[in-house]
């Protein structure tokens, strides 16, 4: 008989008890556990933190009823960039937190959410200038002038029509 | 957090093609995912998609060409360059110099673009001394056996060429 709860500790050494099919949402985890059998210990998240881990659990106890994911859609990609309504809300978070979701999620190899996280920063990139992307991103332009301009130059037919 | 090219990869496959050039803009780093990730290359209609399993299964068409190019650029006439078969059919003008400067200078990007994903080797054309005048048989094809295109595959720089040297005259919509 396995256990229905698991046991989980941050990085920061917080032991947190999750739903055993909860916690299977991620595949790092389903995976462990098929190799470690049944286990008491609490099983260390050495990358996460227990406030993105916390986050990334009520992600999961939300969708746990969504059917899994197949894994693999490598060019029947970018459909839309929609987002459910109640994800969208869950993605309002500062921008550190954001990026440490997505992190978490392709960590710990739960592919929905970091499906959502990605759709969200993309929505971040749309409909901005690239000087607007660096002042949203805080990314520093590292091109010298001419480099860029002759970037500008074989897209400008795409721009600012 | 950007530095890690799988996930700005993943984010930046969400934009549309447009975005995607734009982004190229954004720094080094950025430039470089864009050039180097083949999903993103396929995405932009730059690199030829791998064959699909399924026969038959309809391709993708390039948006911008739907969208923008072909009414911009293609069916116009030029103001710095002759386009004999445009002009005998009397097509607009190009909607203003700097848009046509845009499109001409020779490095600009929509040149190397494939017109279909995965891509094509062969296309039908209207024949232009025919279709426009005549009722009967509309189309002519072409295959594209010309080595000049690495893969084989019709870029929009072809289709300009022949759309230059007045061997086809566009038709009001691509992809007809």
């Amino acid at each position: 008989m396995s256990a229905t709860t698991l046991r989980f500790q941050s990085s920061d050494g917080v032991v947190i008890t999750i739903d055993r099919d909860v916690a299977q949402r991620s595949v790092l985890i389903k995976n462990l556990l098929e190799d470690l059998g049944d286990t008491t210990e609490a099983i260390p998240i050495p990358n996460v933190n227990e406030a993105v881990l916390r986050k990334v659990i009520e992600w999961c106890e939300h969708h746990k009823g969504d059917p899994p994911s197949t894994g693999d859609d490598d060019d029947s990609r970018r459909k839309t960039t929609d987002i459910d309504e109640w994800d969208q809300k869950f993605m309002q978070v500062d921008q550190e937190m954001l990026f440490e979701i997505i992190l978490a999620a392709n960590y710990l190899d739960i592919k929905g959410l970091l499906d959502v996280g990605c759709k969200t920063v993309a929505n971040m990139i749309k409909g901005k200038s690239p000087e607007e992307i660096r002042k949203t991103f805080n990314i520093q332009n590292d091109f010298t002038p001419e480099e860029e301009d002759q970037i500008r130059r074989e897209n400008e037919w795409a721009e600012d029509r | 957090f950007f530095l890690i090219p799988e996930l700005l990869e993943m984010i930046l496959l969400h934009l549309n093609m447009r975005e995607l050039l734009l982004s190229s803009r954004v720094c080094r780093h950025w430039y470089n995912v864009i050039q180097q990730s083949s999903r993103i290359q396929r995405a932009l209609f730059f690199r030829p998609s791998l064959p699909r399993a399924a026969i038959g299964e309809p391709g993708l068409k390039n948006p911008l060409v739907r969208d923008q190019i072909w009414d911009e650029f293609f069916v116009r006439v030029l103001d710095s360059r002759r386009r004999p078969g445009n002009e005998r059919h009397h097509l607009p003008k190009m909607r203003s110099r700097k848009r046509e400067e845009a499109y001409l200078r020779p490095e600009a990007s929509w040149r190397r673009m494939l017109l279909h994903q995965p891509p094509t080797s062969f296309i039908r054309f209207l024949d232009p001394d025919w279709c426009w005048s005549v009722p009967g048989i509309p189309y002519s094809h072409a295959y594209w056996s010309q080595p000049a295109a690495e893969h084989g595959a019709i870029t929009l720089g072809d289709l300009e060429r022949l759309i230059d040297a007045g061997a086809i005259v566009p038709s009001a919509r691509p992809f007809v």
